[in-house]
Parts: C-alpha cells; sequence; structure tokens
C-alpha cells in the first residue's frame, strides 16, 4: 500500500537507489524536493541528464570527459613520459589536489582480486600496456590502494611491461600524517621501517 | 548482543558503503563468521592493515542480527609475504575460496582453521610449488568436510587401480577415480596424466609442508581438486532441481 501520491513514492524509491541513502533519508530529500522551490528541482533533473548525455570515458586514460579525449590528456604542459594508473576516475581529483604530479593517468576500471577471481581481462591493463608501447612511456606510478588488491594489480603491471624497459613505481606507504605511532599495525610500521628516509 | 573473542583468518573483504568493509573469517571457535569493519577504509582508521585478507587475527566482535561488528583485531601473523607474491596470492586465493565453498552454514572445525594456518605458513616460507600447497590443502580440506576422494578402486567397477594399463579419469561427480574401461559412465570424467594417481595419494597421505608435485603434474592435480569441491559444494548442490512436491 503506498503511503504518497504515486509520483512521491516514485520519487523515494529512485533515491533509495544511490549508495548511503537508506529509505528513512530518500524520504527526507524526496519531501524537501516537494516543498522547495521549481527551479531548484529543474537544476537537478538537468544536471541529472546532462552528466548522463554528455560524461563518456577519455579514449586514452578512461577518465571522465565530454570531449574524445579529456582535459589532462590534451594539456600539453604536462609530462607525457608519466603515467600514473588509478583504479577510478575519482582518484584522479585526490592526486591533482596534492598538487605533486604533472603526468598523464590511466584509469584501470578497479583492482586485480585473486583472492575472488578478477582477472586482468576485467581491467584496463592491456590498454595501459598498449599505451606505453605507443607513446614513449618512461614511468608507470602505479597508484592503486595498498590492500592486498591494489597491490596484486601493481604486481601483475610491473610484471606485463617488465620487457619494454619503462620504470615501474609504487606510492610509498607507511604512517598516516598526523597520527600516533602506538596505534600503527605491524604491516604499516613495517613498511614505514623499511621506506625510512636520511634527514 | 553478545561480545566474542576468537583466533580467525580473514578470507575476503568486500567494499561496503563509505568507508566500510564487510569481512568473512574463519574462526578457530565458531567456524565462519561474517563482520563489518566500520570506516575501516579511512587512512586513518584504527584498524590500519589488520584486517587484509589472508591475516590471522585475534578479533573482538559483537552479534548483530545479520552481521556482526568487529571492534577490535590484534595481528597474530599477517602473512604478507604471502599477498606480496602473486604466484602464493593466486594459490591462497583458491584456498580460501574452497573454504567458503565447502563450510556454508557449518558448525566451526578448529581442523580447517589448523589446516588453512598451516598452509598458509607452508606458502609463506616456500619459494616454489605454491599449486602443490593449494592441492594439498584442497584434497585435506574435502577430507576434513565429509568428502575425501576415493583414491584406492574404480568407482565404477571397483577394480583395483594398481598396475591398470591405460590412463585413468577422473570423475568429481562421483568422488573419486574411473578405469579407461568403465570412463564413459559420466560425461564430465576427465583424463589424468600418468603419475597424477600416485601424485595426489602423497598430497593426501603427506603433511602440508612436504607438498611437492612435479611441476607438470600440479596442474592436473589441481583440476582434480577444483573440480573435486565444486562438485561436492553445499552452494553448488543448492543448486539441484529441488522436489517438486514438499512434504506437508
Ligand atoms: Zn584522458
Ligand atoms: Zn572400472
Amino acid at each position: 500500500m503506498a503511503t504518497y501520491a504515486r509520483p512521491v513514492e516514485r520519487l523515494i524509491t529512485e533515491l533509495s537507489r544511490l549508495p548511503s541513502i537508506g529509505p528513512k533519508s530518500a524520504q527526507r530529500i524526496a519531501f524537501h524536493v516537494v516543498r522547495g522551490r521549481p527551479e531548484e528541482a529543474y537544476g537537478l533533473a538537468e544536471a541529472l541528464k546532462e552528466v548522463k548525455d554528455r560524461i563518456r570515458p577519455c579514449k586514452r586514460c578512461f577518465n571522465l570527459t565530454e570531449e574524445e579525449e579529456c582535459e589532462i590528456c590534451r594539456d600539453s604542459r604536462r609530462d607525457a613520459a608519466v603515467i600514473c594508473a588509478v583504479e577510478d576516475p575519482y582518484d584522479i581529483g585526490s592526486i591533482e589536489r596534492t598538487g605533486e604530479y604533472r603526468g598523464l593517468y590511466h584509469v584501470l576500471g578497479g583492482s586485480l582480486s585473486p583472492l575472488d577471481g578478477i582477472e586482468p581481462e576485467d581491467l584496463r591493463i592491456a590498454e595501459l600496456v598498449e599505451r606505453v608501447k605507443g607513446e614513449g612511456t618512461e614511468e608507470i606510478v602505479v597508484a592503486t590502494n595498498p590492500n592486498t588488491t591494489g597491490e596484486a594489480t601493481a604486481m601483475y603491471i610491473a610484471q606485463e611491461v617488465q620487457e619494454l624497459g619503462v620504470r615501474v613505481t609504487v606510492l610509498a606507504s607507511g604512517l598516516p600524517v598526523g597520527g600516533d605511532l602506538e596505534y600503527a599495525d605491524e604491516v604499516t610500521l613495517g613498511r614505514a621501517f623499511a621506506g625510512r628516509r636520511q634527514l | 548482543m553478545a561480545l566474542y573473542k576468537s583466533k580467525g583468518i580473514v578470507l575476503r573483504s568486500i567494499r561496503y558503503g563509505e568507508a566500510d568493509r564487510i569481512l568473512d573469517l574463519y574462526t578457530h571457535d565458531y567456524g565462519m563468521v561474517s563482520a563489518i569493519a566500520k570506516g575501516i577504509r579511512r587512512t586513518r582508521s584504527r584498524f590500519g592493515a589488520r584486517l587484509e585478507p589472508l591475516s590471522c587475527v585475534d578479533v573482538m566482535a559483537y552479534s548483530g542480527r545479520s552481521l556482526d561488528t568487529v571492534t577490535q583485531a590484534e595481528v597474530l601473523r599477517s602473512f604478507h609475504g604471502v599477498r606480496e607474491h602473486l604466484g602464493r596470492l593466486e594459490a591462497a586465493g583458491s584456498m580460501v575460496r574452497n573454504v567458503r565453498a565447502l563450510s556454508g552454514g557449518d558448525e566451526g572445525d578448529r581442523r580447517v582453521f589448523n589446516l588453512l594456518y598451516r598452509s598458509l605458513e607452508t606458502l609463506e616460507e616456500r619459494g616454489a610449488g605454491f599449486k602443490s600447497v593449494e592441492a594439498a590443502f584442497g584434497l585435506k580440506l574435502a577430507t576434513l568436510a565429509g568428502y575425501a576422494p576415493e583414491l584406492e578402486a574404480c568407482m565404477s567397477c571397483g577394480a583395483s587401480l594398481e598396475g591398470t594399463e591405460g590412463l585413468l579419469y577422473y570423475a568429481p561427480v562421483l568422488g573419486g577415480i574411473l578405469c579407461a574401461d568403465c570412463r564413459a559412465e559420466t560425461a564430465e570424467a576427465f583424463p589424468l596424466p600418468p603419475g597424477t594417481l600416485f601424485g595426489l595419494r602423497s598430497l593426501v597421505s603427506g603433511p602440508v609442508k612436504q607438498a611437492v608435485l612435479e611441476e607438470r603434474l600440479e596442474e592436473s592435480a589441481r583440476r582434480v581438486v577444483g573440480a573435486h569441491i565444486l562438485a561436492h559444494a553445499p552452494a553448488a548442490t543448492s543448486l539441484e532441481p529441488r522436489p517438486r512436491v514438499r512434504p506437508a
């Protein structure tokens, strides 16, 4: 039995399909929309439509873009000899905000998981190897997540490009800045020791 | 909500929600447990790398209606040497998948926990022969689960397999070997390269630490183990058609 008018029920149903929105939140958002000004709701609807109509993966790096190639790939000031491989497009935002990196990217679309049977063919690793061959890449920075699947992906990539004479690096792992040593686990602390640097 | 504590090995870890993970653990005292580790994907999470797959941990959790919640974890042995090597990780991957396949809804069996621990330890210590460890583990696991493969006589005619001429075949659903004469008994029987039977027997009878097959036999031993477990996993049998009329 529907409690509200059909369009309201429909909105609640659609909203509760979104990640981390439960039925309670969906109801709250729906009523916010119902009470709010029409322009706000139309703006949201238009934004949803636009993103689905216009956004596609960059044909070179698989970042999201409105064009054939994304803005980063088209930027001639960036260092095209370095490719940073990430799991998801939103990882690019995190890295860009550091201001530390000026090379290109490659979105793998996930990580390898020998434990659950996610195989290399499910990711864009072959496309990365092709790019390295075609673009004369000198370094691949593998910036997958520092966990079992991310590191398995990094090892696999290193193995795949071994013959191509490209340098493969991974991000340093160690203690999070601002934390206390006593809360660090053995693996993290062990890595921090292995990667210590001279002052 | 009862709080409990046990040693456990992380079999699987799935991203959940914003920053959580749902873990499957095989615990020493309670068998398979699914528990959520809240906030574990945040860089500042107090869990850190403690609950990475294959880690053996002392875990504290409280049981919920559908899912338990991990409150604390201390590493007993991280097995990062297995995670950081692709060959070892692949073998371990198939081992933990087999544990999940064969322990659906069962009571815990601490022998399974101990077997898994010893096998991960063996993988971490050795530099080659990972598939032999994987196959030995699978055979011993199937035996503990009550599905020991029959490796002494033909499943159909009962003939002894000693000194048999011709190829032998493995029939996963029957759970054992068929002689060349009986190979047509089931469609899914596949041939074993010479020496495989002897290799399988040595894996069954010896300790995991000493599991070593000739390289040419490793692949067929893995195939036998994989097909045998798939045919006997509770999850696979539930796919069989149910009786149409249910007794009242
Ligand atoms: Zn691009
Ligand atoms: Zn026979």
